[in-house]
């Protein structure tokens, strides 16, 4: 049987790559490493909000693929497993470190509507999309993590209900604070 | 509907969540009410921005420590799951005397040249972490063969000897920061070799593997000039 | 009598205690600190300013204000010198290479058009509100350019992200260039341009401009094309970042 190898002559998907990583090329893995490190890292970074355990987790995220990624069998997009992953190690982080995620400290303490000042045609420039990043990091773990999955990753309720083990009101009432949050932090720095 | 009942369900209206009858009252209230609408802009943007957040880069020396721990997994593992195996086998662990060892380590040379001939005919079963795949040998005897990278290949060894040099002068900062100016520049050498070595007429990745190249030397020639 | 007399010398006690806490505080205030000398200068400009700032670790923030004078105000470590070179509307700051390099962070006001050059070798660059020509050289910036309706840009960074939010009022060209971070690019829906993006890693996204570009070339990481009448060369090159694009 000819073993899965990448194909040099023409562009390779992340699949051909896979099975070549699977089949033991460890080019192929390193390519999968250079394609997808910095999604990976950037993930982790924004859940835990510290570079150095980002980079640990990153690291964790990889030596896992390593190790499963005979498992992936091409059902669903490459990517899409790898951020699964990612985010399953970070959880599993979290309940180690005993975070609380179904709860914050500070539920629903943002700034009432009608006080707020008028700003309809108020556009978030590039600069304030640096500063969104930064905002995240300031949420509270709750309201991040649902945040990052749902605003970030696109995950939808029901799969966060399922991941974060809380019902699906949870999950919305926990996206709309953390926005809300979000606004304040944005409008605070302007 | 009131301001209170509308910032109730905004967040399911941005996300386009609501029943048709929720969406009518929230839509008519926020025709009214120029506080709430800046809300549901604000939010919109932030739902917006959110899926376009910048990408962070890890420090220069990841690869390497997720290198070192497979490459410290896979004789491990493999040993382990070996021994495991015959263990089932026979239930029992094993001792040698020497001629037995003698034996099994002659039949493990014949395995193995056995195995050479196999891995040469087939490609490796096994992930083996060298610098370059194959691929990337054949373009670097091409790259050595094209006058203009050879040169940049000359003086970024050049230059790179006079900063080692001065690299202890630094500071952890700066140094830090050269490493990881390094890091980007061989991983953008890395992937347009990659690309290149599938696809050898793509121009734009010739185009980009020169800046990369004079980039290295720019960042080199910078570095070495403390 | 002599109560009052005393009042009067216990008053005249205080003032001078009060006096002398005072004089000692000015002349702690006096000392520099040894973490940090300040560095200021206002140097009057009569007609069009090209300013050079090259440092070494440390922000470069620029400013554009109404005065015809470039304030220059920079916090450096003792061990970082700043050469400063004046020749007419021509100033060039350096700072000293040294052993190693202290930290410096430039606050700077310019008029509208002076002409940027700023290397750096770390740290992050903000320039604001500029009409001038500007030229960005560094190897681990984040580099802002903000309100910018320049004539022309060139911007080298190796690691760090580009953006640019302004406007292109000149001949060009515009040339925004990393190795690694993201090439994020705002510009208003009428300007007139000539586009070439190359991306090595991730996929060109060109927003709202992805309609309105009549494409010569569309392959996902290598976009050229004209918008609207053509005009200045507009050269963005990521390589392990993405090309973003958006419409004002």
């Amino acid at each position: 049987m000819m073993p899965a190898t990448v194909e040099r002559s023409e562009p390779v998907s992340d699949l051909d790559l896979v099975r070549a990583a699977a089949a033991g090329d460890a080019a192929a893995f390193e390519q999968l490493y250079h394609l997808h490190n910095r999604r990976v890292y950037s993930l982790c970074l924004r859940m835990l909000s510290s570079g150095t355990q980002a980079e640990d987790m990153t690291q964790e995220v990889f030596l896992q693929v390593f190790r499963k990624i005979g498992s992936f069998r091409g059902d669903s997009a490459f990517t899409t497993w790898l951020h699964r992953l990612t985010v399953n190690q970070v959880l599993m982080h979290f309940r180690k470190r005993g975070v609380k995620l179904e709860h914050t400290s500070e539920e629903g303490d943002f700034t009432n509507v009608v006080e707020t000042p008028l700003q309809s045609t108020r556009r978030i420039s590039m600069v304030d999309r640096l500063d969104l990043d930064k905002a995240i990091g300031e949420l509270p773990p709750g309201y991040r993590t649902v945040f990052i999955l749902h605003d970030v990753e696109g995950y939808e309720h029901e799969e966060i209900s399922g991941l974060l083990k809380v019902s699906v009101g949870t999950s919305k009432s926990q996206l709309h604070k953390a926005r809300m949050r979000l606004r304040d932090l944005l409008k605070s720095k302007h | 509907m009131n301001c209170q009942e509308c910032e109730e369900i905004i967040s399911d209206y941005v996300d386009g969540a609501l029943e048709p009858g929720a969406q009518t009252k929230i839509e008519h209230h926020l025709a009214n009410c120029e506080a709430c609408r800046a809300v549901r802009d604000d939010l919109l943007q932030i739902v917006h921005f959110s899926k376009q957040l910048p990408l962070h880069i890890p420090t220069s020396d990841l690869w390497s420590r997720i290198q070192t721990e497979i490459e410290a997994e896979q004789p491990k593992t493999w040993w382990a799951r070996s021994k495991a195996r015959l263990q089932n086998l026979y239930g029992r662990d094993f001792k040698f005397s020497i001629p037995q060892f003698a034996a099994i380590a002659a039949a493990c040379i014949i395995v193995a040249a056995i195995g050479v001939v196999v891995w040469q005919k087939n490609n490796s079963q096994v992930p083996q972490f060298a610098n370059a795949a194959p691929a990337d040998n054949q373009l670097q005897t091409k790259l050595a063969n094209d006058p203009s990278f050879q040169e940049f290949e000359q003086t970024i060894k050049q230059l790179k000897e006079s900063v080692e040099q001065r690299k202890d002068t630094w500071g952890p900062e700066l140094r830090l920061s050269f490493e990881r100016n390094m890091t980007s520049i061989d991983q953008s050498l890395n992937d347009c070799r990659q690309l290149l070595s599938r696809n050898p007429n793509d121009e734009t990745c010739k185009e980009l593997l020169k800046n990369a190249y004079s980039e290295k030397v720019r960042v080199l020639q910078g570095f070495a000039n403390f | 009598m002599l109560r009052l007399k005393d009042t009067i010398e216990r008053c005249r006690g205080r003032k001078l205690a009060r006096l002398l806490a005072l004089l000692a505080c000015l002349f702690y205030l006096a000392i520099p600190s040894p973490a940090a000398i300040k560095f200021d200068r206002t140097y009057n400009i009569k007609g069009q300013a090209h300013l050079t700032v090259a440092n070494i670790n440390g922000a470069i923030t620029v400013t554009a204000w109404n005065r015809r004078a470039i304030a220059v105000s920079a916090i450096n470590e003792p061990s970082a010198a700043i050469a400063e070179q004046v020749s007419g509307d021509e100033i060039s700051l350096t700072v000293k290479k040294a052993m190693p390099p202290g930290k410096v962070s430039f606050q700077i006001f310019v008029p509208a058009d002076t002409d940027l050059r700023l290397n750096n070798y770390l740290g992050r660059i903000e320039v604001r509100g500029v009409r001038g020509d500007v030229s960005i050289k560094s190897y681990d910036s984040e580099v802002h350019l903000i309100d910018a309706a320049i004539p022309s840009v060139d911007v080298n960074v190796t690691t760090g992200s580009i953006f640019f939010d302004g406007d292109l009022t000149g001949d060009g060209p515009y040339t925004l260039q990393t190795l690694n971070g993201d090439v994020d690019v705002s510009l208003p829906a009428t300007t007139s341009f000539q586009l070439s993006t190359r991306a090595l890693s991730e996929k060109i996204n060109l927003g709202g401009f992805l309609n309105s570009l009549s494409s010569e070339n569309k392959a996902p990481k290598s976009i050229s094309g004209t918008h609207l009448k053509g005009g200045p060369r507009l050269s963005l090159i990521a390589f392990t970042g993405r090309i973003l694009l958006h419409k004002k």
